[in-house]
């Protein structure tokens, strides 16, 4: 039984909304063999809670969301059916308050709890907690999450089991035996100390010349960084992508891919745009690839939407990096290409249903793109802006999906993370999706915080990206083309008459001057 | 009188002038005709010498917001008669360039530093910046400790320049 979903567009509303072809009344029958929840609370906020908070309502099921004193005004509270204040020193604290919201739940009668992205969507402590109150967590089973959630647990399960991992090798003393491993890895290699992070003292290695006094430096600067002489040593990955995989698994022992995305263009380590299907893939690397991560998946006995995130190196090599156990932020791309509405997966699995699709019938249609929107100053080095939303004008069209919990009124600080929406676009292949993406950006407006809305503008323009040469390094590489274009003389004369327009004091004094105002129509300030 | 408004770090002046029955400008030192039109929702429109530009705008207190042929611009209103009186008086405060806490204090009250001395640490959305000074000069009142918080624009600390 497919849930296939067309999208609804609702003009000067900043939602999309899903409605499902198929009959809830066949979702509603087929539950009654399982669980059924009679109240779901979404543990998060902004956008997240948003897009959640729709699937609910269209799977028919009475929702809750939790709200700190400054979020009083946010578009969630009136979208779910109730909403319960949380209290912390910080706003971030009152959402990461396990007891707190394990109290809500049991006071206003919550069955069920989506926990969203970040906060406590990887908590396994927080998942224990509502196991002991009887109510169920949306999302893995909390050993699942703790294997995965391991950075070097995750690595050693999926090596064990002949799924691709960087070659790497760990120093235990014998320089000997080190230098040998390196040299086996091939170059170039990365040395870096094992009780390290940060980049702080790391080191690329090009070649085996000189080697074993770069690995006697390394060490000591290990001891001098980190107290720990150990080092470690890893295939070094030049123009790396990051490619991930979307999988779902259900109770029944399915489980799924939902094909890949690739999320190369970033910065300080954090995705701005993602898109699917990735240039860099070949059919037969792409089904190689996401027949990977389904059988990691499988191997952990994986219940729910998960993502298997891989480095890809130039050559078509990849490596497994991590898991995330939860939705993602690009969750949406997927859902564009593939008509699946993840988070009603997610509750359908959560209940003990099986998956609603076969592996056959996930098809990847056409191209979609997500473009991140956050209040920051690119070319200020990425700094954060903060201001009031003054003016929002969602991008409303054909393939155009805007997801944001953001509101005229809405004071954007640094209580939370930058990300103010997100702008995703679907097209029947990437250069019209690109194209598509830059109509949306144009017709997007947000006025009084500062946002990278004009940046994203450029990435999507630029050569390089329309020629789907991208890599983690894009944004360093291309830096000097990715600045603001020259404001031109005409263009600068416009701006500022139509700030002088906007002055009080300006137009007062136009007064004095004999016949402005006739030409000044609907002037209604 | 003419009105001086700011995009990025440049000033620029703009005059009101009419000559018969239009609406002129003085921008800079070119003089512009122009035709203006306050459209729905917030949607304007401007035609300067028969080219015409549609855009958004909003205003924030003395900060204007516009989005104009596909571009954001931060221009910034400067009252004539609030530049002149604050001239001086704002020169030895170093203020807060966003909202955030502070991390960590790195200066007392009195401490002598130089151009480029660090004077705190400040956290702003998870971002860590340090304020360093910009002149050669002595410490005066600090008006915030670690873990204050504090808006944009805000005096964080005063500075005597060595002169």
């Amino acid at each position: 039984m497919g849930l296939r979903l067309t999208q609804v567009f609702i003009e000067h509303s900043s939602i999309v909304l899903y409605k499902y072809s198929s009959q809830l009344s066949t979702l509603e029958n087929s539950m009654s063999a399982v669980r059924s929840f009679k109240k779901v609370l979404v543990a998060n906020r902004g956008e997240i809670a948003m897009r959640i908070l729709r699937t609910l309502k269209d799977l028919g099921l009475p929702s809750a969301v939790l709200y700190h004193r400054q979020e009083i005004e946010s578009p969630a509270l009136s979208l779910a059916d109730e909403a319960y204040e949380v209290f912390g020193d910080t706003p971030v604290s009152a959402y990461l308050d396990i007891p707190q919201i394990v109290g809500l739940c049991k006071e206003h009668g919550v069955d069920a709890v989506h926990p969203g992205y970040g906060f406590l969507a990887e908590n396994a402590s927080f998942v224990r907690a509502l196991d002991g109150a009887g109510v169920c967590f949306i999302g893995p089973r909390p050993e699942v999450m703790n294997l995965m959630g391991d950075k070097i647990g995750s690595r050693e399960f999926v090596a064990e089991r002949d799924f691709p991992i960087a070659p790497s090798v760990i120093d235990d003393g014998d320089d000997d035996k080190f230098i040998a491993g390196v040299i086996e890895i091939g170059f170039p290699v990365l040395i870096k100390a094992s009780a390290g992070g940060g980049g702080k003292g790391m080191q690329i290695v090009r070649e085996a010349d000189g080697l074993r006094d770069i690995v006697a430096t390394a060490k000591v600067e290990a001891q001098r960084y980190f107290g720990d002489p150990r080092v470690y040593a890893e295939r070094y990955i030049e123009s790396p992508r990051h490619i991930e995989v979307q999988v779902l698994g259900d109770e029944h022992g399915n489980c799924v891919h939902l094909w890949e995305r690739e999320c190369s263009i970033q910065r300080r380590f954090q995705k701005v745009i993602e898109e699917t299907p990735s240039p860099a893939l070949t059919p037969e690397l792409r089904k190689d690839i996401c027949e990977s991560a389904v059988g990691i998946a499988k191997a952990t006995n994986y219940t729910g939407a998960g993502t298997i995130e891989f480095i890809f190196a130039p050559n078509g090599d990849y490596y497994f990096l991590e898991m995330n156990t939860r939705i993602q932020v690009e969750h949406p791309i997927t859902e564009m290409v593939t008509g699946v509405d993840l988070v009603a997966e997610q509750v359908r699995i959560a209940m003990g249903h099986p998956l609603s699709y076969s592996q056959e019938e996930i098809k990847q249609v056409g191209h979609a793109i997500e473009c991140r929107i956050c209040a920051e100053i690119p070319d200020d080095d990425f700094a954060p802006a903060a201001g009031k939303v003054l003016m929002l004008r969602p991008p409303v069209g054909e393939g155009m999906r805007f997801d944001s919990g953001s509101y005229e009124g809405q004071k954007v600080g640094t209580a939370f993370d930058s990300m103010i929406a997100k702008l995703i676009v679907h097209a029947e292949d990437r250069d019209a999706a690109i194209e598509r993406a830059c109509e949306a950006l144009d017709q997007f407006v947000l006025l009084g915080v500062e946002t990278n809305a004009d940046y994203l503008g450029r990435l999507l323009r630029h050569q390089a990206f329309k020629a789907g040469e991208t890599n983690t390094g894009f944004i360093k590489e291309h830096a000097a083309d990715l600045g603001p274009s020259e404001l031109s003389d005409d263009l600068e004369a416009a701006v500022l008459a139509a700030a002088a327009l906007s002055d009080h004091q300006f137009v007062a004094m136009m007064d004095d001057v004999p016949y402005p105002y006739r030409l000044m129509k609907e002037w209604r300030n | 009188m003419r009105y001086t408004f700011k995009i990025g770090d440049e000033l620029h002046k703009v005059a009101p002038r009419s000559l018969a029955d239009e609406l002129v400008l003085t921008i800079g030192d070119a003089e512009c005709r122009v035709e203006f039109e306050h459209g729905k929702g917030g949607r304007c429109n401007v035609t300067l010498d028969g080219k015409s530009y549609d855009y958004w705008m909003a205003r924030d207190g003395d900060d204007i917001y516009i989005k104009m042929s596909g571009s954001y611009f931060k221009v910034a209103a400067i009252d004539p008669c609030a530049a002149a009186a604050g001239a001086s008086a704002g020169a030895g405060a170093i203020s807060a360039p966003m909202p955030g806490v502070v991390v960590e204090m790195l200066v007392r009250e009195g401490d002598s530093v130089v151009d480029g001395d660090k004077l705190l640490t400040i956290e702003s959305m998870k971002l860590q910046s340090t304020i360093r000074a910009a002149c050669d000069g002595v410490v005066g009142r600090i008006h915030v400790s670690v873990g204050s918080e504090f808006n944009k624009d805000d005096v964080l600390v005063e500075f005597e320049n060595d002169d």
